[in-house]
């Protein structure tokens, strides 16, 4: 099991009154899995992908990684994890701006401390995995939204983690380029068992998933496999 | 890439950058240039002080220092010759007992002039070795208190035989009393001020000549104006006060612009924090900006000062009115560099604009990353 949440609560202050995000999960995402977690705005799915992807602590419950209890992890041991096992997608693609394609790629590899040569080696490839092997060099503000999002990928990518956690990675895309994002990724999944999870509330994108969690005012109403269409 | 990164980052946000850029090189050039002009007003006052005091003083050993009556240098010209010996172009003044009253003291001096309006008695003695009579003038020469001469004119009234003088309303020397001021020998050297170019040599010069000569006192300034360190200290003192100001507000324009700098790349560096990275990476990261910044600041600021610096060495600070009240201030104050003062200056700056980035960086880099990309995941 790669990630096991059981009884997971995450309350956050809001003024005076406690808002009440996640209200008791129990979840288990294995090796392999293609999940989507999908649910309406303010279900709490951004907050489970923070959780999952240690960004953030669980008010109450315990969560694993690998078995690790990690629910009151350091922010060491949490950096550790994020930078070596775990890698994220953003809904706004989060690319540094200033660095270009191939640049936004090797940054997570630089923090593992990987020589030059690997690294820009490493970095091409997870580039060109997605398609992107002629803009190495281009600036984010130089590249379309669906590119955008597939350096965003190459860079999740590059470091071979064990999980990508993505937050809605296609909702600022066209459906069509959103679409052949979500592609990319079953793809990743299917040929090189990179574990995926990623929310969102597009009903296309929904039905391809192999594994549907959904989520409604913190809670998980229904947990399907289902059998995709690609 | 950390330096790549960090000087794109620089471009990026220009206008921040440009602030902190243009705020070191103010303070660099503030606190540069005001160096040069303490420096240049420390070096010429010293010399000017040096140079009436004397860099080295020669008296005849055994001379009670406050006697009024004091044995003379007979040798002079033996010492002028081997001073000049040692350092050709040194300045050899000799003190000169003159043919006339000579007192210690500027208060002395005017006891005598105003107290008998500018006319004077003397004793028949005294009138005799001088040769001089009712009706005569004679010069009184004296030493003030800040050490320079003063030379006053005195109309003998008429020659007293004894008794005290109370001479109408003001004058209570007793007369005998002046005798003794005035039987010196005329013409003899009572002291011998040596001043020459380079004063830190005054020290060796003086140890040499006392060698040379064990029947005279021979003594450097150093020995003898051991509070003029402690003097200039003062005019040190509010230099580090005005740096103080300068770097006081250079802090905080560098904290408020980086700050600024990085709460608007939150999300940037808070993706960084999420996809692996420690919060000693991000505090390197906004440090190395910084630096970078803080180089180049230090570099053109130290550049213009250098060239305002050359400009007011040309032109120079004019006092002299200020100068005419007292001997110590130069009338033209010229401005002059000195480098270790001025490395010192970068090397604080460049301490000082790291210290105050801290904080913003710490800040920045100890926000949770989920509280840096809240609005965005």
């Amino acid at each position: 099991m790669l990630i096991e949440l059981k009884g997971v609560k995450k309350d956050y202050p809001l003024g005076r009154t406690v808002v009440h995000a996640i209200r008791g999960v129990d979840l288990e995402i294995s090796e392999g899995d293609f999940t989507v977690i999908a649910g309406p705005s303010g279900s709490g799915k951004t907050t489970l992908l923070n959780l999952m992807g240690l960004l953030d602590h669980p008010t109450e419950g315990e969560l694993f990684f690998e078995g690790r209890e990690v629910s009151r992890i350091s922010d060491r041991d949490a950096t550790f994890i994020r930078r070596n096992r775990i890698g994220f997608i953003f809904q706004t693609f989060n690319l540094i701006p200033v660095l270009t394609a191939i640049e936004n790629v090797e940054l997570p590899l630089l923090l593992k401390r990987m020589k030059g040569k690997e690294r820009i080696k490493r970095a091409e490839e997870a580039l060109a995995a997605v398609g992107l092997g002629d803009k190495l060099y281009h600036k984010p503000d130089e590249l379309s939204g669906g590119e955008r999002q597939r350096v965003a990928i190459a860079r999740a990518i590059a470091g071979m983690p064990d999980i990508i956690l993505a937050d809605e990675p296609t909702a600022n895309l066209d459906s069509e380029t959103g679409l052949s994002i979500i592609k990319l990724m079953k793809e990743m999944n299917r040929e090189q068992g990179v574990t995926f999870v990623f929310s969102t509330h597009d009903a296309r994108i929904i039905e391809i998933a192999r594994r549907k969690i959904e989520l409604l005012d913190g809670k998980v109403v229904s947990d399907v496999v289902q059998n995709s269409n690609s | 890439m950390l330096f790549k990164t960090a000087i794109r980052n620089i471009f990026k946000y220009l206008r921040r950058s440009l602030v902190i850029f243009i705020c070191l090189i103010v303070s660099i050039v503030a606190l540069q240039v005001s160096d040069s002009i303490s420096e240049g007003f420390k070096r010429q006052s010293k010399i000017l002080m040096l140079e009436s005091a004397g860099m080295i003083l020669i008296e005849r050993k055994g001379n009670d220092p406050f006697d009024l009556i004091q044995e003379g240098i007979k040798n002079f010209d033996e010492v002028e010759r081997r001073i000049k010996s040692v350092i050709p172009d040194a300045r050899v003044i000799p003190e000169i007992v003159a043919p006339a009253i000579v007192v210690n003291d500027t208060f002395s001096v005017n006891a005598l002039v105003i107290g008998t309006r500018r006319e004077s008695l003397i004793s028949t003695k005294l009138a005799k070795k001088l040769k001089a009579d009712a009706g005569d003038t004679i010069v009184i020469l004296s030493t003030n208190r800040a050490g320079g001469l003063s030379i006053k004119e005195v109309k003998i009234e008429s020659v007293l035989t004894n008794g005290l003088f109370t001479g109408g309303v003001d004058l209570c020397i007793p007369i005998e009393k002046m005798e003794e001021f005035l039987l010196w020998d005329t013409g003899e050297v009572k002291q011998i001020r040596v001043n020459f170019n380079q004063y830190e040599k005054a020290d060796s010069l003086s140890k040499l000549l006392s060698g040379m000569f064990p029947d005279l006192n021979i003594t450097p300034w150093n020995e003898r104006l051991k509070n003029l360190e402690s003097l200039f200290r003062i005019s040190d003192i509010k230099m580090y006060l005005f740096s103080f100001v300068v770097l006081l507000l250079t802090s905080g324009i560098i904290m408020n612009s980086v700050l600024s700098s990085v709460m608007e790349r939150k999300k940037d560096l808070g993706t960084i924090r999420a996809i692996g990275s420690s919060k000693k990476f991000i505090v390197f990261l906004i440090l190395t900006e910084v630096v970078i910044i803080t180089f180049f600041s230090c570099l053109a600021g130290t550049s213009f000062s250098y060239i305002i610096t050359r400009k007011l060495m040309q032109v120079g600070f004019h006092y002299e009115s200020v100068a005419e009240m007292t001997q110590y201030i130069p009338p033209v104050l010229y401005p002059a560099i000195n480098p270790l003062r001025w490395i010192v200056d970068v090397i604080f700056l460049f301490v000082w604009a790291i210290i105050w980035s801290i904080y913003p960086a710490v800040l920045i880099a100890r926000m949770p990353p989920v509280k840096a990309l809240r609005e965005e995941i």
